[in-house]
């Protein structure tokens, strides 16, 4: 399947979600917290962007998880080209970085 | 909150996380309640992070496990659109076993609504008795005649007979009758003796109670065919009088189909006392039924008698009797004979042993080799129960009761039935993918005929579930005399639409 790493119409909630991962909220859970999205919308649209290759996913080692006694956790991470993405959408939505600032932005 | 609605609560959103998971398509369902399940955990953890939770961190808990269920629906329309059941799969063996047990109930249903099939089992099950005999007159050891004048049957009831217990006469003719008969043509009437039912052994008519102006009429009988014929089959008929050539006489039941073995083949039975007809009709000559005495019995070579009567003088007169009791073998074991010699005859139609594979390194799974083996067995069991159905179907369509005729189309049919899908199970076996059990297509001509048989030449066909080739020989040789499956690994995945499950 094609990436969209190069398409520049990536939505706004789609958008937001990947600020959201950049930003350093790597749970589905803290997506939802911090761009107050439901999760009706998170998780379908996360689905999309791993799909389409813009973020990918994997599960904590679970010995780290048993030694801290509580549940293995999924994280996302940003691709090459979700980065390019965000970029790209960060131009389309200027409010974007001041509604989720990420920390190098933050620290300027 | 309290710490029973804190259990509750947490109760709820578990059995709504597992609800919801069940909508996610199955290959994800996993994945996805692992995820929610460890996100409600590390969401309880936000909301209460005093082990005490609020009202309004439950409701922020209930949404997340609420849009778990939009989640899923979501994840529901971005699946690609999942297969076609594999019922509709052209040549699945799903497909395969539906059609089979669509045909076999047809005819199951149709089997039970025939009544050749259930006075046949009927009689099979009550067989007729042995010692009942149709008296003929004989001379010099040959039998002359069946009927028999009403005068010596008199004479034989009254004196005592060594060679009977009870002996009953009956004597036929065409008849106009009417009443709620559909049909006014002339029925073939028998006026019997009063007890002809108790000598013959089939079930006693139903003796409808005498009653109102009806009281003192003749009693009939109705043939079970005359009843389905002349009046639908309505019970009703029972008690009801009926008018045979301007007499009228009281229908007290209906006598089973084995009657019909009796000559003549009455539509009604009008049951008369000894005395009564030899008032009206002294000159009649008709069939004499007899019970033989234990002695009798003893005097029977095969299904046949030569015995005596004796008259009231002393004399004696020869006579030849021969049995009422044909042998009804019943539907089942005609089917099971017929059956037995189906397989008997397999081995000359067809080879068990069709294919060989090239499997040294890749042997098919526990789970598909017994799915072949089920498969196959449910094949060979439906053609099994066809042959029963189907064949009783056609003989007993045909031929409205029991009938020598009926069996023998019916083994006839069943033999056939059951040789022909036995050979057609194997066979179609054969052409089926040993993987995902459906049929090979896309038959394709490999090679030319070879000149010194070195070459191969033979079909090529190929699972569309992308599992294996199947070469068939058009020439078999010593070293690729018979089919063989050549199993496809991954590689060949790109070309099939809907390669899965392999191994």
């Amino acid at each position: 399947m094609q990436a969209m790493g190069a398409d520049p119409k990536l939505s706004h909630t789609a958008a937001m979600i990947l600020q959201a991962i950049h930003a350093g909220y790597k749970y589905g859970f803290g997506i939802m917290e911090m761009t107050g999205l439901p999760s009706g919308t998170v998780y379908p649209a996360m689905r999309r962007l791993e799909r389409d290759r813009l973020i990918r996913s994997q599960w904590e080692n679970q010995s780290i998880a048993d030694a801290q006694q509580r549940p293995a956790r999924k994280y996302y991470k940003l691709t090459a080209a979700g980065l390019t993405s965000l970029e790209a959408a960060r131009h389309r939505y200027p409010l974007l970085d001041r509604l989720i600032p990420t920390e190098e932005r933050a620290a300027r | 909150m309290t710490r029973l609605a804190d259990v509750i609560l947490r109760a709820a959103h578990l059995a709504f996380l597992s609800c919801a998971s069940w909508l996610v398509p199955p290959a994800q369902r996993q994945e996805w309640r692992r995820e929610w399940t460890s996100e409600l955990s590390y969401a309880r953890q936000t909301c209460a992070p005093a082990q005490t939770l609020s009202w309004r961190g439950a409701h922020k808990l209930t949404c997340f496990c609420l849009g778990s269920f939009q989640d899923a629906v979501c994840l529901r329309r971005m699946e690609p659109k999942e297969r076609v059941s594999s019922v509709f799969e052209l040549g699945s063996a799903r497909r395969c076993i539906l059609w089979l047990g669509a045909i076999v109930v047809c005819c199951a249903v149709i089997a039970h609504y025939l009544p050749g099939i259930r006075s046949q089992n009927d009689a099979a099950q009550k067989p007729p008795n042995a010692g009942v005999i149709l008296i003929e007159s004989a001379q010099g050891g040959q039998k002359l005649d069946s009927l028999i004048p009403f005068q010596a049957y008199r004479n034989w009831t009254s004196v005592r007979q060594q060679f009977f217990t009870r002996l009953a006469f009956y004597w036929t003719e065409n008849l106009p009758a009417s009443g709620a008969a559909k049909d006014h043509r002339k029925w073939r009437v028998a006026h019997a003796s009063n007890d002809l039912f108790a000598v013959v052994g089939v079930e006693p008519p139903t003796d409808a109670a005498d009653t109102g102006n009806d009281a003192g009429l003749p009693r009939a009988v109705l043939s079970r065919s005359a009843w389905r014929r002349q009046f639908d089959s309505s019970p009703a008929v029972i008690g009801a009088t009926a008018s045979v050539a301007g007499r009228q006489v009281r229908i007290v039941g209906i006598a089973p189909d084995d009657t019909w073995r009796l000559p003549e083949k009455p539509d009604l039975w009008i049951l008369e006392s000894d005395a009564k007809m030899a008032r009206e009709s002294p000159h009649a000559s008709g069939y004499v039924i007899a019970q033989l005495s234990s002695e009798g019995r003893g005097m029977m070579i095969g299904d046949a008698v030569r015995i005596s009567s004796f008259t009231p003088n002393g004399g004696a007169i020869d006579l030849f009797g021969a049995t009422l009791a044909i042998p009804a073998s019943g539907t089942f074991s005609l089917y099971a004979f017929a059956f037995f010699l189906a397989i008997l005859a397999m081995p000359a139609v067809t080879s068990v042993f069709q294919s060989e594979s090239e499997l040294a390194s890749r042997r098919l799974s526990f789970r598909n080799r017994v799915r072949g083996w089920v498969f196959l067995g449910a094949k060979i069991g439906l053609v099994t129960a066809l042959g029963y159905f189907g064949a009783t179907d056609v003989a007993y369509g045909w031929f409205a009761g029991y009938s020598p005729s009926a069996e023998l189309l019916q083994v006839i049919g069943s033999f056939g039935i059951c040789l022909a899908g036995l050979r057609w199970a194997v066979m179609d076996q054969c052409r089926r993918c040993p993987v995902c059990l459906r049929m090979v297509t896309h038959p394709a001509q490999v090679g030319i005929a070879s000149s010194n048989f070195l070459g191969w030449y033979g079909t090529e066909m190929v699972c569309m579930g992308g599992h294996a080739l199947l070469h068939v020989p058009n020439l078999p040789t010593s070293w690729f005399s018979r089919q063989r499956w050549t199993y496809l690994d991954k590689s060949w995945d790109f070309l099939f639409a809907t390669a899965a499950g392999r191994f």
